[in-house]
């Protein structure tokens, strides 16, 4: 009895879990569509799912999802994919299918995206479009560590083989600034003495990004006609490092630590060419090999989740002292140089809200050169500072805009006497405002306008630049760039100090270039048109009277730069080639009519090629320079500038081996240049008498000795 | 008995009306480890990759699941002939491994998982690379071990890079040999209850020392 009532609850209670269960429906339902950008393109490997199911699916090449879920009711539907915000809707799923059409909005950020080039060669780690960095600085012969030496390998630049500073298209190297960190470094060349090449004062291993400008710079950058080199120092220092170094041209040691949130890296260098100028003989008299000393320190602190403090201080000594022969006075003069330079700087980058970043810095710098030329010592003292402000504000997904402000501060003393009778002093301030907005169109299309608004106090005049550059992305691994730009830059102080009512000289820029990279392959050209006005133009040199000068001075400068890069083809070997173009002419100085400068060279050619040799865990690189003839002023000849010189080649050679010794990483490096012992004339220097014969004498300004090493060995500790 | 019965009919529609389908965590991830270990190509690893997320996303606690989502792609990412690609796959990668980290930052996997992401990237672009990653790797490799040195595939992972480094810079079979042999003992000691913990490397180890090993008796002979 009691068994039968026991299997009829039984029974009963099966029937309705039966019926609950078909009332329920535990079937699966589908979740279909597809899924688009806003330009109605599919969205591939979307990942679409329920919010707190696992159910969920993947769209296809198309875009088209379908998922499968026996979720019901109120639900949320969620869309992710890299590129994109993320996408969420709410969801009533019934018995019926569901269809749907979404709409993803696209993330815009800095890697993907069209970026601006006109002018501009960008290189970091960061940016996939890598064309310079400290490791290809150290590695390209011609260069010698020197990082001007290697933008000189760059398209753009002129050989200027004496000067050793960076000279851009047709313009003069103080037409170039630098900068560190966005912070002006107003004396960024060693000293040197006439007719011997200098080099920058800072290491190329110092920079985690090196931006080098040809043109068309930002609204950010002022005071230069032609290009600008911007630095960044690098980063945290990953870990806890020391070296030391032995050259034949000094010692070095240096060392770096790392704490969680913080840094510190320290380098000292001693240098001298005393034993390098035994070895390679030098056809110049030295009575004092240049020697150098110099300290720089860096501190690094993370600050909050954003926030980056840099501090950069750098101190060096030089002195070196010389015969001079003084060929167009015919006199042998002694010269001695001494130079004291310090310069520091402190940078803070940082978030103050999600809309807003910040770049904020100050910098200080001093120098001083004292120079004794036959007897008659010369102090030149420069004190300099800056201060500058830029925020950055994110607009918009596709629109940010740059407001800066900067100050910079000159004090410049010039004290040719011995009693302080002859003193030149000197004061500028030269305040700055700029706003430059920065539009992502869309995907293919980036425009960037800028106003900069400068004034100098010493000039007692100010004016107003715009700025205008633009990038279109013509296809995947390809772009069009273009940029035009107003730039002034006041007259050097050499000059302004005779002639203080001087305006600055002015320079219009047009570039439009053509780029294409790809998987690891760079191609570059890029045609300018520089219009240059209010040039400075004397009647004679080193005039004390400022009625001999004027602004009336103006030129031109146009060409073509091509610009390869390849790091694929060739397996382990990484080579470019550069060949600039250029076509100039200009009245300044002292010139009777305008013609090309004696600092330019119709072509220019760099052929950059390195390989590492597995094998013998050997760096090689090897550089091929040429630059056609430089133009010279033939004091026999009326014509002005008529003369040309025999063109320039150069062939230099670097090896670097790597080895261990008592379980320590070394290196041991050696950099050839001018293997191939080409005769190398930069110009002409020409009495100022002439002979007997009514014609004037002249000398070849020629390097100081001919093939030339430096070797290296470097030990980590 | 009675009431027994019609408690338990209710409490059988109380789950019914609830939630159709409870969340089986560690059915869905052996499935998903299941797939990841046959898929291959772009498109099915990326399938297999979603699918850990989802299970991540869903459970807000558990660091596993985007673990395996980021393994599966960095291993994909090492057979991606296009330099672009890889590289934007290991941008995926990176990220899901960012969201893993911020779960649970003192797990030793994770940060082995790290290590193992680095190499892959080096050679998008050797040069510029080559040092600087090959520097982060060894550094996360001394991460994962202050969080846990038995960890065996640190010293896999330790091992099979030397193996590939040229001598000059520190590498070689002969330094790599004893760091793998540690592997293979820590692989043995290896021990966890988790039928969800990762377990490559063993056998990659194993074939590694033989490696070493014939080209030893190779060169003797």
């Amino acid at each position: 009895m009691i068994e039968i009532r026991h299997k009829m609850y039984l029974k009963s209670i099966l029937s309705i879990l039966l019926l609950s269960l078909s009332m329920h429906g535990m079937a699966q339902i589908s979740v279909k569509g597809s899924i688009a950008d806003q330009r109605g393109n599919g969205v591939a490997y979307a990942n679409v799912y329920l919010e707190g199911s696992y159910d969920g699916t993947t769209s296809d090449s198309a875009g088209y999802f379908e998922m499968l879920t026996y979720e019901t009711g109120e639900q949320i539907l969620a869309v992710s994919c890299i590129g994109f915000e993320l996408f969420s809707m709410e969801l009533l799923l019934g018995p019926a299918d569901t269809l749907l059409r979404i709409s993803l909005k696209e993330k815009v950020s800095e890697l993907n995206e069209v970026s601006i080039t006109a002018g501009v060669f960008s290189a970091s780690d960061k940016k996939k479009s890598v064309t310079l960095n400290a490791m290809d600085i150290s590695t390209t012969p011609s260069a010698v560590g020197d990082i001007y030496g290697a933008f000189a390998t760059l398209p753009g630049s002129q050989k200027v083989g004496e000067e050793g500073m960076l000279f851009v298209r047709g313009g003069e190297a103080s037409e170039t600034k630098t900068y560190m960190d966005g912070m002006l470094v107003r004396s960024p060349y060693f000293s040197s003495m006439p007719q011997i090449p200098t080099r920058g004062r800072f290491s190329p291993l110092l920079f985690s990004e090196t931006v080098f400008s040809t043109g068309g710079y930002s609204a950010e950058y002022g005071d230069a006609l032609s290009s600008i080199v911007d630095l960044t120092t690098s980063g945290l220092e990953p870990d806890d490092k020391a070296s030391v170094s032995l050259m034949t041209v000094g010692a070095s040691a240096s060392f770096s630590k790392r704490w969680e949130n913080s840094s510190l890296a320290a380098t000292g260098l001693f240098a001298s060419n005393a034993l390098h100028h035994r070895i390679f003989k030098q056809n110049v008299d030295w009575i004092k090999d240049p020697v150098l000393g110099d300290g720089m320190v860096m501190f690094r602190q993370k600050l909050g989740e954003t926030g980056l403090l840099k501090t950069f201080c750098s101190f060096n000594a030089q002195t070196m002292e010389m015969n001079y022969d003084h060929f167009e006075a015919g006199t042998i003069d002694r010269i001695r140089i001494r130079n004291r330079n310090l310069y520091a700087n402190t940078t803070y980058t940082g978030t103050l809200s999600e809309k807003w970043l910040i770049r904020t810095g100050i910098s200080f710098g001093r120098d001083l050169e004292d120079i004794t030329y036959a007897g008659q010592p010369v102090l030149t003292t420069q004190n300099s500072g800056s201060g500058k402000l830029v925020l950055t504000h994110l607009t918009r997904d596709n629109l940010k805009i740059r407001w800066g402000t900067d100050v910079n501060w000159e004090n410049y003393l010039l004290d040719g006497s011995t009693d302080g009778s002859d003193v030149v002093h000197m004061n500028d301030i030269q305040p700055s405002l700029f706003v430059e907005p920065e539009w992502k169109i869309n995907e293919k299309l980036a425009i960037r306008a800028g106003a900069r608004a400068e004034y100098s106090s010493i000039l007692e005049s100010g004016s107003v630049l715009p700025r205008l550059s633009a990038a279109y992305k013509t296809g995947k691994f390809s772009q069009v760039s273009l940029a035009w730009g107003k730039f002034r830059q006041k007259p050097v102080n050499e000059i302004l100090m005779f002639a203080p009512g001087l305006q600055s000289a002015r320079a219009d820029h047009y570039i439009l270039n053509y780029q294409y990279k790809r998987q690891l392959r760079t191609f570059r050209i890029e045609t300018y048109y520089k219009k240059y006005d209010d040039l400075v133009k004397y009647r004679v040199p080193y005039s004390s009277d400022p009625r001999d000068y004027s602004n009336a001075g103006y030129g031109y400068a146009g060409g073509v730069d091509v610009f390869w890069r390849d790091r694929r083809t060739i397996k382990g070997a990484d080579y470019w080639i550069s060949y600039s173009y250029l076509n100039t002419k200009r009245d300044h100085r002292d010139y009777p009519l305008s013609v090309m400068p004696d600092y330019a060279s119709a072509h220019n050619l760099s052929v950059v090629y390195k390989h590492f040799i597995s094998p013998i865990s050997t760096y090689l690189g090897t550089t091929y320079s040429y630059a056609s003839g430089r133009p010279y002023d033939n004091k026999n000849d009326p014509a002005f500038m008529s003369g040309r010189t025999i063109s320039y080649h150069d062939v230099s050679l670097n090896l670097t081996y790597l080895t261990r010794i008592f379980h320590r990483d070394c290196i041991l490096h050696m950099n050839v240049t001018n293997l191939l012992g080409f005769d190398h004339v930069f110009g002409y220097l020409y009495s100022e008498t002439p002979g007997e014969d009514g014609k004037y004498a002249s000398k070849a300004i020629v390097p100081t000795t001919g093939r030339q090493a430096i070797l290296v060995f470097i030990m980590m500790l | 008995m009675k009431p027994t019965a019609v408690m338990l009919l209710f409490l059988t529609l109380a789950a019914m009306t609830g939630q159709a389908q409870e969340r089986d965590y560690e059915g869905a991830m052996l499935n998903a480890i299941t797939m990841m270990n046959s898929v291959s190509g772009i498109e099915e690893t990326v399938r297999c990759a979603n699918m850990f997320e989802r299970i991540a996303r869903a459970e807000k606690d558990k660091w596993l699941p985007y673990y395996y989502s980021a393994y599966s792609l960095i291993v994909l990412s090492y057979e991606v002939g296009d330099l672009q690609e890889r590289d934007e796959i290991l941008d995926i990668a990176q990220g899901l491994l960012d969201s893993a980290l911020y779960r649970a930052p003192e797990e030793s996997e994770l940060h082995v998982l790290q290590a193992f992401l680095y190499p892959s990237r080096i050679l998008v672009d050797p040069t510029a690379r080559g040092m600087s990653y090959v520097e982060k790797m060894f550094k996360t490799l001394e991460t994962a071990k202050k969080y846990n040195p038995d960890n065996p595939r640190i010293y896999f992972l330790e091992g099979v890079n030397l193996l590939n480094m040229p001598p000059s810079f520190g590498g070689g079979a002969e330094v790599a040999k004893p760091v793998l042999e540690l592997a293979a003992k820590k692989f043995d000691a290896f021990h966890t209850d988790d039928p969800l913990w990762p377990t490559w490397g063993e056998e990659e180890t194993r074939i590694e020392l033989e490696k070493i090993e014939n080209a030893v008796t190779q060169e003797a002979g």
